[in-house]
């Protein structure tokens, strides 16, 4: 049972959870999105237009990489004709003070690489590309 | 000679510049708010008594701007400056730049910081003070030999480290003699790689050790006293996530001995206002052995929890210090009361890299409730800018006993609905419900050995309460999906009997009434 109760609250009853009565959710539109927040998670739900998910890394077809934000180059970790595992770490990227590593979508041979240390780069540009 | 500030400009943004704004106008002291272009809305720039914009919205061009910041001082007749942290608070030019300017730099002198902030100068004032140093030298001769022999020197197990290096990046720990050759061509060669230099550092790997710092404070007349410890080993890439205070593997007797170690630390440093000298401690008890890492020579992020059990301000002491106060407790008059657990609560994705996330706030209400403090920079309708550090809030819960406040921070962090941006709240609660966390049983490597396990349980499938909700909030259709990019985690994602405990309408009932 939900009952609404205005400003994106909502009375949740009869949970499955034992032991457990009522509980307060709340609930937000965006776009074709629905956010719920139910007991300190929250739950994207998609509407027809799905959008997806933003990635640590973007891959298109030729397995170029690029930085999913504007970042900072801090470290390249392999060189061109490298060969690597998937998971392997390739560059090391810096976005609002965190880190954000680059790896290896899948197995595969560094072919070029398009970015220096402690260059910014931008979102969707090509940093590594692997063959 | 005391000099009061009689106008504080906060060279802050975020949380930290609300908070110390705050502390302005509890004193009486008019504020004066700096904001980049991206901030114009933001709650720092609101609650300031005068708002001056110093640029844009890229750091380099307002927050890191010296010349920006002191021509609002100037203009609005500040006559001190509080740095908050990250910024310009460690930046030994600026602290100069303000004395130059006659404007009161609320922290240590520019030549403390300037000290301090050299890892090299800061390891022989901790020798010169009798403070221990992880052991651990840069061979002057770096053939493979030497820097066997060095190895031997320090001892095993060690860990060898690019030179050129941060970050944790080309590390490699070397446990026994066997090991050591190949280890250390390896090294050699992602040092090369990653930054160049093949320099390599050699030091004694603390096993499982602990973070713990001493907050200390000094006064301009040579006083000198500390605020006990926080915990701060639950961390990420050298980010802290969960801070605690007091720490569950200090006795007396220890405390005692790292308080008169950072004492002895700060009183060589010829330090003055607030302080963190950071240690790593390892073993529990009476026996343990803890060794400097740096001194913060700027108000830490986890002060508060500090100010829980202390019942100290810590910006108030700031501002009086900077003014030329005499300290106003003796070491005897201050005592650790209760327990203090500090959450971060960062707009970050767990689940995927732990990627920070900008966007906005469409639903965002801070809990309410018994021993829960919330320091936040945010608001509904408000949003989270790709050019800042992700922290959205810090919360605070503390209690007569660490359960006490545990359970209270996960109860505040199951009523803290954010939506619009993901957060790491379910990631915290998981945190904090860990049987290891529990028990006090934590180190530096917590969140590398259970992380992975958290984040699974931290990302479950959507239920079908959620489902409903969505449906009764006027959802389009049906199609549900799971998380997308998520595996299916039925088997973690599954509560346990211990997690379903955890509940707080049940472990708060004994509270009711």
């Amino acid at each position: 049972m939900v009952e609404t109760l205005g400003h994106g609250r909502f009375l949740v009853s009869g949970s499955r959870k034992p032991g457990v009565g009522s509980q307060i959710a709340y609930a937000v539109a965006d776009r074709a999105r629905t956010w719920v927040f139910i007991e300190g998670h929250a739950y994207v739900i998609e509407g027809d237009d799905r959008e997806g998910h933003a990635r640590a890394h973007t891959t298109d077809d030729q397995m170029a990489l690029s930085a999913p934000m504007p970042a900072t180059v801090v470290a390249i970790i392999v060189a061109p004709g490298q060969e690597v595992a998937a998971g392997d770490l390739l560059v090391m990227l810096e976005a609002m003070k965190m880190e954000l590593p680059i790896r290896a979508p899948r197995a595969g041979r560094v072919k070029t690489l398009a970015c220096r240390e402690g260059e910014l780069v931008q979102p969707g540009v090509p940093l590594v590309e692997m063959e | 000679m005391e000099r009061h500030p009689r106008r504080i400009l906060i060279a802050n943004r975020g949380e930290i510049a609300v908070r110390v704004i705050r502390a302005c106008r509890e004193l009486g002291i008019p504020s004066v708010a700096v904001y980049s272009d991206a901030d114009a809305r933001a709650p720092h720039v609101f609650l300031a008594d005068i708002a001056v914009r110093i640029g844009e919205a890229s750091p380099a061009e307002s927050y890191l701007s010296i010349s920006a910041i002191l021509d609002a001082a100037r203009k609005t007749g500040a006559d001190a400056i509080h740095p908050g942290y990250g910024f310009l608070s460690e930046n030994a030019g600026f602290a100069s730049a303000c004395e130059r300017a006659g404007v009161t730099f609320i922290g240590p002198p520019a030549a403390v910081i300037e000290r301090l902030g050299s890892k090299i100068a800061a390891r022989a004032i901790a020798h010169q003070a009798g403070v221990p140093v992880v052991p651990g030298e840069t061979p002057a001769d770096q053939s493979a030999g030497a820097i066997a022999e060095a190895s031997r020197r320090v001892g095993f197990p060690i860990l060898l480290k690019p030179s050129a290096g941060g970050g944790g990046i080309g590390m490699k720990t070397i446990r026994d003699e066997r090991a050591l050759a190949a280890g250390i061509e390896q090294a050699r060669r992602e040092a090369v790689a990653a930054f160049g230099d093949g320099t390599l550092y050699v030091e004694r790997l603390i096993e499982r050790p602990r973070h713990v710092e001493i907050q200390v404070l000094a006064d301009n007349h040579g006083d000198v006293l500390y605020l006990f410890e926080r915990e701060c080993s639950i961390q990420r890439r050298h980010q802290k996530v969960v801070e605690e205070a007091p720490s569950p593997a200090l006795t007396p007797a220890l405390r005692r001995r790292m308080g008169e170690a950072a004492m002895a630390l700060a009183r060589a440093a010829g330090y003055r206002n607030a302080g963190t000298v950071e240690f790593l401690l390892e073993g529990t008890g009476d026996r343990a052995s803890f060794y400097f890492l740096e001194v913060n020579t700027r108000l830490q992020v986890e002060h508060p929890i500090t100010e829980r059990v202390t019942g100290v301000d810590l910006v108030h002491a700031q501002i009086a210090i900077a003014g030329g106060e005499r300290l106003r407790w003796t070491q005897d008059s201050l005592t650790q009361r209760g327990h203090a657990i500090e959450v971060r609560v960062y707009a970050e994705d767990p689940a995927n890299d732990d990627l920070p996330q900008a966007g906005p706030l469409l639903l965002y209400r801070e809990p309410s409730m018994p021993g829960i403090r919330i320091d936040s920079g945010a608001n509904e309708g408000g949003e989270v800018s790709v050019y800042y550090d992700p922290l959205i809030a810090k919360l605070i819960a503390d209690g007569e006993t660490r359960e006490i406040a545990r359970r209270r921070a996960i109860a505040a962090l199951r009523n803290y609905p954010i939506l619009g941006i993901r957060t790491n709240i379910s990631f915290l609660i998981e945190i904090l419900e860990h049987p290891r966390f529990v028990s006090g049983d934590i180190d530096t490597r917590f969140l590398d050995t259970e992380g992975e396990e958290l984040r699974v349980r931290s990302a479950p499938d959507v239920p079908p309460e959620a489902i409903e909700v969505a449906r009764a909030f006027g959802h389009p259709k049906s199609d549900v999906s799971r998380r997308s990019g998520e595996p299916a985690t039925a088997d973690l994602s599954r509560r346990t009997g211990e997690a379903a405990k955890a509940d707080p309408w049940e472990t708060l009932r004994g509270y009711r009434g």
